[in-house]
């Protein structure tokens, strides 16, 4: 009993621990010396993420409800806001932990003069995202919203001085303040008809109903202003812009963390609100968004192949697995989303260890164009082997931990009645993590053909020469200091930039071994997905929980798992093809046939914030049809 | 009345996203976005509106003070006005920095340092 209620006091102090902090770096930068703001900023981070991981396994039990202030419900009625913990948001939240642990060793060297306001704002953005993972209110998931938004606003725009990330902070801000007006007026019409901001309230006011027409829209502009920050087609375009420019530690928190957490409200708003919708809406539901996932995951795989700049490519990829995470959510099962939560975890560690990886190449070659690094990796052994490896993982390289999160998304599939998901989710899978295959063989070694860029009509929608070869803020401050020198070439590279993303590797690798790791996700997903249980135990009215405890989802079964393993070294092995077609002499005509066919798809990304806004527009529309569809 | 509120929001909603897609001038693009916002905000403000009620301050009042309007709603429509304030001096501070380095405040010239 004092261990419960200990642990329930952990719940508030994860995200009062890095607000605090952020708050002490933002009064005392001046005070304090280099050192000590990122030492401070580190144990922040590092207390965080134990804290949450501790808030992980505390909740794997059940539900952990915390009142602000103990204004706990009376009678079945809301009164106050809570934190509704359970694995799977507490697990996200761990993630974030661990990303931000990541990007903060990794600044200490890469940026020169890191000023206070950095930390400060990833510190911000951490506990927004804590805050978002853990709350069960859905005011409070707006604020969280807004919070982790617009500290990324301002960390995209950290090296004003440049074009690129001004535009990338531009499109990013004007398209997701239009994401969290949609949500926000969501959150206003679900009050209209229910009285009540609470998950949990609100779930209970709409269950057994039919939807009408205001509870329609009230879910499209949810949905719709959650999806922008997911990046989903077509509400993506800022992705591409806003990573591509952003500081390259930066990218790790917006790859891993931010865009997930787009996909995570959408479906917890889904499972606690509106899955108790009358009228048998989950499969039509389950349409819909499914459609969205596999239009993102192919359209992001194809913008992928199409791209040398290599933070651009890494944007495309991470919209193919926000697709993928679509897919696996979207199913709208336990198993289902039980994968795609151990896919966010898997990838999100590749992919940050890969996007640190490019942020060597750009310290150390002042470059993220894979042409013009062509032959140009040696010296950087480390980090070419990090890159290989972690697009291996892209592929679900077993035992890494995408790998069974993708054993348990093909299962998931296969029990709805669409084994065809698997081909397509494959396709995906190779196509992106061949881009990277791609990239790694030209730059380290010196595949493909020399600098030739008519050749590669791809590169028509990659920034030019200028703003690639243009480095961060910290790379150029770096460069004009040691101007007398070669940029870099003979640096050694430094200790705090080469591990962190080994580091991640290795955290993927272990997940994937510890054994029972599925059984963990799919029961917090069946946890995650159960609407009654979870009002039950937010209104505190215990009547569903009992029943729950035993209904926790039939793990995958081992042959399966077998039969996962051979074909995850089927996708390595043809994301490998890829690679080698996409650099092989003979293959030229095939390329530019390829590239030929997509140049519609790339000139779409015109990078022009009138363009996504009209885009955007557009999509919430759709989705409004669709939704009347699916709901009415 | 009540139609009219949801009418404005409506209006005020697309004409700001008009204004965003059609803008030639980053600054004007930033107020169009206020715009779109201030929908939101009217929205929400209608969601709590009775009418007849008084002001949401439950201190000092007459004997019989009668309905009051959703405390809720305004806090919500204040909280996204603080959001909205961040916003806008966010996207404000960086179209300075565009006008500092690229001379113009015409968003498709940004587009310009791509290709």
């Amino acid at each position: 009993m004092d261990l419960a209620v200990s642990t329930s006091a952990v719940i508030p102090v994860s995200v009062a621990v890095p607000l605090a902090g952020a708050a002490l770096l933002a009064g005392f930068s001046r005070l304090l010396p280099r050192w000590a703001r990122d030492l401070i900023a580190i144990a922040i981070a590092v207390a965080t993420t134990t804290l949450t991981l501790i808030l992980t396994a505390a909740s794997a039990g059940g539900p952990m409800i915390y009142w602000f202030s103990g204004w706990r419900p009376s009678a079945g009625m809301v009164i106050g806001i809570d934190y509704a913990v359970g694995p799977l948001g507490a697990g996200m939240a761990s993630l974030a932990g661990l990303l931000v642990c990541a990007a903060l060793v990794y600044c200490w060297r890469y940026f020169d003069s890191a000023r206070g306001r950095h930390h400060t704002l990833v510190l911000i953005f951490l506990a927004g995202s804590v805050d978002f993972c853990l709350t069960g209110d859905l005011f409070n998931l707006f604020v969280a919203f807004e919070l982790v938004a617009v500290t990324a606003f301002a960390l995209t725009g950290y090296n004003a001085g440049y074009p690129g990330p001004l535009q990338g902070a531009i499109n990013f801000a004007v398209t997701n303040s239009l994401g969290g007006m949609s949500v926000l007026m969501g959150i206003g019409l679900l009050y209209a008809r229910t009285g009540s901001l609470n998950l949990a309230q609100i779930g209970q006011a709409l269950a057994g109903r039919h939807a009408d027409g205001l509870v329609v829209v009230a879910f499209a502009l949810l949905a719709g202003g959650f999806l922008v920050k997911a990046a989903v087609v077509p509400f993506h375009f800022w992705l591409p812009d806003a990573y591509g420019s952003a500081p390259t530690p930066v990218c790790v928190l917006f790859a891993g963390v931010m865009s997930e957490l787009g996909l995570f409200a959408v479906i917890r708003v889904w499972d606690t609100v509106f899955s108790g919708l009358a009228g048998g809406v989950g499969p039509r539901m389950r349409t819909v968004l499914l459609g969205f996932g596999i239009v993102t995951a192919v359209v992001g795989a194809v913008m992928a192949l199409a791209q040398h700049h290599l933070k651009r490519m890494l944007a495309f990829v991470t919209m193919s697995h926000l697709g993928i995470y679509l897919i696996g959510a979207g199913l709208l099962t336990p198993l289902g989303l039980a994968g795609a939560s151990l896919l966010v975890i898997g990838d999100g560690l590749a992919k940050s260890a890969l996007f640190l990886g490019v942020g060597v190449l750009q310290h150390q070659r002042a470059s993220v164009s894979e042409l013009k690094l062509r032959g140009r990796g040696r010296g950087l052994a480390v980090t070419g082997v990090t890159i290989a490896l972690g697009a291996l993982v892209l592929a679900d390289l077993p035992p890494f931990v995408s790998s069974d999160g993708h054993a348990l998304l093909v299962d998931a599939a296969d029990q709805v009645g669409l084994p065809w998901m698997e081909i397509v989710i494959a396709a995906s899978v190779i196509a992106s993590s061949g881009a990277v295959l791609r990239a790694a063989a030209r730059i380290w070694l010196g595949w493909g053909e020399a600098e030739s860029s008519d050749a590669d009509p791809g590169a028509a929608d990659d920034p030019g020469e200028e703003s690639e070869g243009r480095p961060d803020t910290a790379g150029a401050e770096e460069q004009t200091q040691h101007s007398g020198e070669q940029p870099g070439q003979q640096r050694r590279v430094p200790l705090t930039m080469l591990l962190p993303p080994l580091v991640l590797l290795a955290v993927g690798l272990g997940l994937g071994l510890t054994s029972g790791i599925e059984e963990h996700a799919a029961a917090a997903a069946a946890a995650f997905s159960d609407r009654t249980a979870y009002a039950a135990a937010v209104l505190g009215t215990r009547s569903g929980s009992v029943d729950t405890g035993g209904r926790i989802v039939v793990p995958a079964s081992p042959a399966a798992s077998a039969g996962g393993v051979l074909t995850d070294l089927g996708q390595v092995l043809a994301a490998l093809c890829v690679a080698v077609i996409a650099l092989d002499r003979r293959a030229r005509r095939l390329r530019r046939a390829l590239a030929a066919g997509t140049g519609w798809l790339r000139g779409l990304h015109s990078g022009l914030v009138g363009d996504q806004v009209t885009w955007l527009t557009a999509g919430l529309a759709l989705l409004a049809a669709l939704s009347e569809w699916a709901l009415h | 009345m009540s139609v009219l509120a949801y009418g404005v929001v409506a209006w005020l909603f697309l004409i700001g996203i008009y204004g965003v897609v059609t803008s030639r001038n980053l600054i004007h693009l930033v107020v169009c976005l206020s715009v779109a916002q201030s929908a939101t905000d009217v929205l929400l403000l209608e969601i709590g509106y009775r009418s007849g009620g008084h002001a949401p301050v439950f201190v000092s009042l007459p004997a019989h003070p009668g309905p009051a309007v959703d405390a809720v709603m305004q806090a919500l429509a204040l909280t996204d006005v603080v959001v909205g304030a961040a916003v806008t001096a966010l996207l404000l501070a960086l179209v300075v920095q565009v006008h500092k380095r690229a001379g113009t405040l015409d968003p498709d010239a940004l587009r310009a340092t791509r290709d």
